[in-house]
């Protein structure tokens, strides 16, 4: 009888492990594989190849990841960044051509030559030959240089038409020259893929007006990607206490940063009591409180099917990602995904094989010796 | 006894005296600012402004600090600068209102310049972005403390 009430009661526990195990996998539909990790603070990822895999680090390296592993040595030939507050190597898209002429950009802070005081977002075009950058130029500087090491925006992506949006943020301290065509604070720019100015840019025969700017009145655009067509331009930006934005981003247009918003300044103080203007863009999602967006997919991959058309954007605060469901112009759907993580997520991009890829906002030290990670999420088949 | 609890109450109000000048300051800049880019600024838009800032900056909580920061930081600059001077005038003969005006002044020139470093190199307070806002702000801690010193020597007479 003993023996009997015995083999029940490890059977009866075998059950409820079993049944445990077998709800957790039910419930979820996808998985996570860390691809690297000890990274210090992962910034920009660009896939060369599902296998091989480029990353900035804030810091200030260009690291590689090939067939799983990071290389212990970091690609040479980039240019000294200025590792600051929010600045540091941050952005990296490769060129549309990459496979043939194996250009790649990268958009980082730095410390102005003529005033070591001031500092600027500046992005440069590079060849890469196996771990080295080779015939680096210049082909945007932000203009005029500012003392804060705040909102550099730094994100890049490709258009249809083979030109290169770049974000440039307001700098923090002088946000109202987001409203002003002057300068590049908290302006969206547009360019040829050697620098040149693009002879449609929006503002060309504007006096005063810098040409480069494609759209104006930004914050801190941190976010920016294409649909698979290239058809529609999705941003999204910090707001300050509340008020993060999606935005669709069009030719010419004023997205009204600080003339209008939905958040208020980190003091309490308003920064406008407006909420909308005529001549001024509406974002078609905004966030208060603040989920502190940090980089955005265009979802187009296979792995997930259902996901297809989604946007997802990761989240420091919250340390989340978000699935934004659209239809045209309008947000049906918001969805909270990958908060098992715990971490804050840096950045979230579609590998080519449809699985999405993670940057966890995070360096090495005593605490945390992995660092920074790099993690995979996939169908949990 | 009673005179101390006066000197307490008249010490919480130039407290809020200041905070409520400095949220005005920072108001009153932002909306100089919108009028210039043609923003239409009404007469309601301007006091629902004033009154949402004194609320939200000297009266609520500003996240992840769980106190109003403003009035926190001017409590603490106030505290310190006005006990120097309380110290410095048992050998100084200097009349009460402008020496604790001048203690005001020091609080404010403290946070000013000494708040970009806690928040990492930017001016929390909008209005001090510029050199004439960083100004106005050193008089509003001046009018605060004047304020203090006039009725503390009402008091003591």
């Amino acid at each position: 009888m003993k023996n009997h009430l015995f083999k029940i009661g490890i059977l009866t526990i075998a059950c409820f492990a079993c049944s445990f195990v077998y709800s957790d996998n039910h419930k979820k539909e996808y998985k996570f594989e860390t691809i690297a990790e000890g990274l210090s603070f992962p910034w920009g990822i660009a896939f060369i190849s599902n296998n091989e895999i480029l990353v900035t680090e804030k810091t200030g390296k260009l690291r590689v990841i090939k067939n799983g592993n990071l290389l212990e040595e970091s690609v040479s030939g980039v240019p000294d960044s200025l590792f600051r507050g929010q600045g540091g190597l941050e952005g990296i898209v490769l060129h549309p051509n990459f496979t043939e002429n194996k250009y790649l950009y990268l958009a980082f802070s730095e410390t102005d030559p003529l005033n070591k005081r001031l500092n600027t977002l500046r992005v440069v075009r590079g060849k890469l030959e196996g771990l080295a950058l080779k015939e680096v130029k210049t082909i945007f500087k932000a203009s005029p240089s500012r003392k804060t090491s705040n909102h550099y925006g730094a994100k890049m992506v490709f258009l249809a038409d083979g030109t290169l949006l770049i974000t440039s943020g307001d700098g923090f301290s002088y946000r109202e020259m987001a409203q002003k065509l002057d300068n590049h604070y908290g302006k969206v720019i547009r360019l040829n893929d050697d620098g040149s100015i693009p002879e449609d840019n929006p503002f060309l025969s504007t006096p005063g007006a810098k040409p480069e700017i494609w759209s104006y009145g930004h914050r801190n655009q941190q976010g920016l990607a294409t649909n698979t067509d290239g058809s529609i331009v999705y941003e999204h930006e910090h707001g300050p206490r509340g008020g993060d934005e999606l935005n669709i981003i069009e030719k010419g247009k004023n997205y009204g940063w600080p003339a209008i918003t939905y958040g208020i300044d980190y003091s309490g103080a308003l920064i406008s009591p407006f909420k909308e203007k005529a001549g001024m863009e509406q974002p078609i999602h905004y966030w208060t409180p603040s989920i502190a967006p940090s980089g955005m997919t265009f979802y187009d991959g296979d792995l997930f099917a259902k996901w297809k058309g989604n946007l997802f954007i990761s989240g420091l605060v919250p340390g989340d990602v978000r699935r934004i469901s659209i239809n045209g112009n309008k947000v049906i759907e918001e969805e909270i995904l990958f908060t098992a993580l715990g971490k804050r997520i840096r950045n979230v991009v579609t590998a080519p094989d449809g699985s999405l890829v993670l940057a966890t906002d995070e360096f090495p030290n005593q605490l945390n010796p992995q660092g920074g990670k790099l993690i995979r999420v996939k169908p949990n088949k | 006894m009673k005179n101390q609890t006066k000197k307490v109450v008249f010490l919480a109000l130039s407290i809020l005296l200041v905070s409520f000048l400095v949220g005005a300051q920072t108001t009153i800049s932002n909306l100089i600012w919108l009028t210039s880019i043609d923003m239409p600024i009404t007469l309601g838009v301007f006091f629902s402004s004033i009154y949402h800032d004194f609320v939200f900056m000297s009266l609520t909580p500003a996240p992840p600090a769980p106190f109003p920061l403003l009035l926190s930081i001017i409590t603490f600059g106030f505290f310190i600068s006005f006990g120097v001077t309380w110290v410095l005038l048992e050998w100084v003969d200097v009349q009460k209102k402008y020496a604790y005006g001048i203690a005001g002044a020091i609080a404010l020139v403290s946070i000013v310049y000494l708040m970009p470093l806690i928040f990492f190199g930017v001016d929390a307070l909008a209005g001090a972005r510029t050199p004439i806002g960083k100004v106005t702000l050193i008089i509003c801690g001046y009018l605060g403390g004047h304020f203090f010193g006039s009725r503390l020597n009402k008091v003591e007479i």
